[in-house]
């Protein structure tokens, strides 16, 4: 039996250290993947847009944009281990939950609760 | 970064290894060349601080960032580090003072190879403090400090900052630490450049780095205040020439620029002008070798909740956080058209830097700037202070080159 990764949501809290952030996604072409290209600040997704259409204007068909703090991820690693902190580590621990039925891991939602995005914007600062 | 004094007054410098190729013939030690090939890193440890000063990139203040890397974290990161091959990890904030362990992050990064060095307002640092960072084997101190009392004061929003900051000055200096200066210059405080040297000579610092204002953070807040070109020129002017006073008289002050890489070109004409074009020629060939501006190769920045931006002052933009995957992974992905486009950046700049006769040296300079004022990161930089016939190559080049400026390259 082949063995299934093992992956917990143990990424998740707060993604930005000043007001909210947004994870980008582009595509050049039409028949192109959708890309990750990281994260830019913004207070709202069309400003999210503007950003990145500034930095990847010259380059993507499509930009889609995600607030990071709603985004649940989960990996095989994380960066300290079981021995992560802050809010990160509340949930660290929890086990991945999956069943072997018909070959697809079900994944358990681990990761730490969204951040309440009025709260980061009321702590936006001069972005 | 480029070090003035060792440009125009040929000073041996500890880190010049990570601004140019290893100095040769330096008696002191230099990072090897593998290491230079990785960037120095600046993390932001923490978003608080018990200042509020007015150009902070980090925005920082008193409640800080939730979810900031804890100590676990900030050890693997710098784990991480250790094995991307990053020379150097500038702990920054916020205040990083603020933060009670990190002594034991620079003890990490010490016995990890990564060369631990310190940013800092200051305020925080008493004689023990700075003895215990030491012993922990922190390397370099910088302490900002933008004015004369008065106008220091005003700028970092607490009255007694001036003089609390120098007596963290002196406390590292009694217990051996290499300390220096940073100062952030704009029209609020240029009146008190020289005057802030000369008091800080006499405490006993030998290190000045100056600081171009880039528009992140609340700097982009007071981009009204930063100093036209004209006066840009003429600050950096008065600061060459303050530098070689300074030798001329014995003290061998280190004198260093960061962020705006138009200096380079201006060290060059300078340089031509003052000190023959031989002089000017030898600048060029080392200032070739530094690479000019640094963003998303030499330099980055890891941010209180484990960002990466491509330089400290960008922080806007992230390529990914340390959270999700290593610094060297997010660092040498290059299918992320921003990083490889800023690697290949000659191909992309635009307006007067597309043909800029020192953009070999210079590169565009700050495309943070170039983004704020055009909405575009590969236009020109607002503040490059050269004039046409220095950026068409019909000034000093045109004589290094030993002939017309179509001889270039």
């Amino acid at each position: 039996m082949v063995e299934k990764t093992d992956r917990t949501g143990g990424s998740g809290g707060a993604r930005s250290a000043d007001g909210r952030r947004f994870e980008v996604f582009v595509r050049e072409e039409e028949t192109d993947p959708l890309r990750h290209v990281g994260t830019v600040a913004a207070p709202t997704p069309d400003a999210a847009h503007e950003e990145a259409s500034k930095l990847f204007a010259w380059y993507a068909r499509d930009v889609w944009v995600c607030p990071a703090d709603e985004t649940h991820r989960y990996s095989a690693e994380s960066l300290a281990g079981d021995e992560a902190g802050g809010e990160a580590s509340a949930d660290a621990d929890e086990p991945r939950v999956y069943k072997e039925t018909e070959g697809t891991p079900t994944v358990s939602c681990g990761g730490a609760p969204a951040a309440d995005a009025a709260d980061n914007d009321d702590a936006e600062g001069s972005r | 970064m480029i070090s003035v004094s060792k440009l125009l007054c040929g000073l041996d410098a500890e880190s010049d290894g990570l601004r140019y190729d290893a100095a040769d013939g330096s008696e002191k030690p230099q990072i090897t060349d593998d290491k230079q090939r990785r960037p120095v890193v600046v993390w932001n440890t923490t978003k608080r601080c018990n200042l509020y000063c007015e150009h902070c990139y980090a925005a920082a203040d008193q409640a800080g960032a939730p979810n900031e890397l804890s100590t676990a974290e900030g050890k693997a990161l710098i784990d991480d580090l250790a094995e991307f091959g990053v020379p150097v990890i500038l702990f920054s904030g916020g205040e990083p003072l603020v933060r009670e362990d990190l002594p034991e992050l620079v003890s990490h990064a010490a016995d990890a190879g990564v060369r631990p060095v310190l940013s800092t307002n200051g305020t925080l640092l008493t004689r023990d403090r700075a003895r215990e960072l030491k012993e922990a084997g922190l390397k370099y101190a910088g302490v900002s400090v933008d004015g004369l009392p008065e106008r220091n004061d005003r700028i970092r929003g607490e009255e007694g900052a001036f003089d609390a900051a120098v007596r963290g000055i002196e406390a590292c200096l009694d217990v051996g630490l290499k300390t220096g200066l940073r100062y952030t210059i704009t029209e609020h405080n240029v009146e008190d450049l020289a005057g802030v040297v000369d008091l800080l000579v006499d405490v006993g610092v030998d290190r000045f780095c100056f600081y171009h204002l880039d528009y992140g953070g609340r700097g982009a807040d007071i981009s009204d205040v930063d100093l036209s070109p004209e006066a840009t020129r003429r600050a950096v002017t008065d600061l060459c020439d303050l530098t070689r006073e300074y030798h001329e008289e014995g003290e061998e002050i280190e004198t260093l620029l960061v962020g705006n890489y138009a200096d380079a070109g201006h060290l060059v004409e300078y340089a031509d002008r003052e000190m023959g074009t031989d002089r000017a020629r030898l600048i060029y060939r080392h200032l070739e070798r530094n690479g000019g501006d640094p963003t998303g190769e030499r330099v980055a920045d890891v941010d209180p909740v484990g960002n990466v931006h491509l330089t400290q002052f960008w922080q806007g933009y992230s390529p990914g956080n340390v959270r999700d995957r290593s610094f060297g992974a997010i660092w040498s992905d290059e299918s992320n058209p921003l990083l490889s486009g800023l690697r290949n950046r000659e191909d992309r700049l635009s307006g007067r830097c597309a043909d800029c006769a020192y953009q070999s040296i210079c590169r565009g300079g700050s495309r943070l700037r170039a983004l704020a004022a055009h909405d575009d990161p590969f236009a020109p930089d607002p503040k490059c202070y050269l004039t046409e016939a220095e950026r068409d190559g019909n000034a000093a080049l045109s004589r290094i080159r030993g002939g017309s400026a179509a001889d270039a390259d």
